[in-house]
């Protein structure tokens, strides 16, 4: 439990979480939101709110786990606030999310057929399965935790994770790029 | 389906880790688990670049020790309210234009305004002259006078009726005294 008080460590710290967490954060919003827009804005406001949250932070768990906290919350408050999503199809999804134009085709191929299993899994999952899920795969937090950090009974979480397992065992393990 | 137990939390905690699991069915549960995330992996390090976001946080308020400490220079805007100068020049503009119109109204109509002008101090000197011209009229006291003549000419006239009917009205007088008297 050692408080920050330096700016100049507190600068440091961010930036260290950013390269080490970063992109484990980005797939958790991501695999919530399914948007990258939308994950980058979150991704932004998350290092934002462990910034202003500095110098009260104390290390009780893993950074990672902790900034998956924050984003977590920050999902719980976009999805009360935003209107219903739609979900759209391959071909918009390209205009709304153009694959990098330096990937060779083959890469593009193989990325898009990535994303459309991704999507048809994620779109198995209800969204408290999928917060279950992916707490579970990017941070080390233990069902306790996760049930803490959702604000439900344990019993709850472990039948998201069992439901969640077992569709996500009809889509990936039978036809997984 | 709620029920919980210590196995069935065992069973999910090593269907969802990252290592060896221990039975195929958890093996199966766990493939699928972590296809998943490899999936949302990849399509998570597409576009994301680390230094990138450091630098937005930085330019936005992470490290305020870069910002300048200075003021920023103001940045010049055309403003969207009119100043003074434009509400004179519009005045101005209007009262000249106006002036134009009345100008070329009065060439158009064939009297200048020089000769309007010489006009109006004519007919100012000729009220004058009038109005040293007026006197009381006389003709009015006369006829005033005439009238108060007259009637009192018509009151002399009327003087004698004035007596008889006195004289009748005195009679009369008598006549109802004797009348309840009993005298008659």
């Amino acid at each position: 439990m050692k408080p920050m008080n330096s700016p100049a460590e507190l600068h440091r710290r961010i930036e260290c979480w950013v390269r080490e967490h970063g992109a484990a954060v980005r797939g958790y919003l991501l695999g919530n939101v399914r948007r990258h827009d939308i994950a980058d804005d979150l991704l932004q406001e998350v290092f934002r709110k462990a910034f202003s949250a500095g110098e009260n932070y104390t290390e009780q768990g893993s950074a990672r786990s902790y900034l998956l906290r924050i984003a977590d919350r920050l999902l719980c408050d976009r999805f009360r606030k935003a209107s219903p999503e739609i979900n759209v199809g391959e071909a918009s999804w390209q205009v709304i999310e153009p694959l990098i134009e330096d990937s060779e085709p083959d890469l593009e191929t193989i990325a898009a057929e990535s994303r459309q299993a991704l999507m048809q899994a994620l779109d198995q999952l209800s969204p408290d399965q999928r917060r279950v899920l992916l707490l579970r795969y990017y941070s080390d937090m233990s069902f306790a935790q996760v049930a803490e950090a959702m604000d439900c009974p344990l019993n709850t979480v472990l039948s998201h994770c069992r439901r969640g397992l077992q569709g996500l065992r009809k889509i990936l393990s039978s036809d997984s790029p | 389906m709620n029920h919980s137990n210590p196995n069935d939390q065992a069973h999910l905690d090593n269907a969802t880790r990252h290592g060896e699991s221990s039975d195929s069915e958890t093996a199966e549960l766990q493939d699928g688990w972590l296809t998943l995330g490899r999936l949302l992996d990849q399509e998570a390090a597409r576009g994301f670049n680390a230094d990138d976001l450091i630098a937005q946080l930085h330019v936005s308020e992470i490290a305020p020790a870069k910002q300048p400490l200075e003021q920023p220079a103001p940045v010049r805007r055309r403003s969207t309210v009119p100043s003074r100068y434009a509400y004179a020049m519009v005045f101005s503009g209007s009262a000249a234009l106006l002036l134009a119109v009345l100008t070329l109204s009065w060439w158009i109509g064939g009297v200048q305004p020089a000769a309007v002008q010489i006009a109006g101090d004519e007919q100012r000197a000729s009220v004058s002259a009038d109005t040293s011209a007026l006197a009381w009229d006389d003709d009015l006291d006369l006829q005033m006078q005439e009238a108060s003549l007259s009637l009192a000419k018509a009151r002399d006239g009327l003087a004698p009726l004035d007596a008889s009917y006195s004289a009748l009205r005195s009679r009369l007088l008598e006549f109802e005294q004797e009348l309840e008297n009993g005298s008659l």
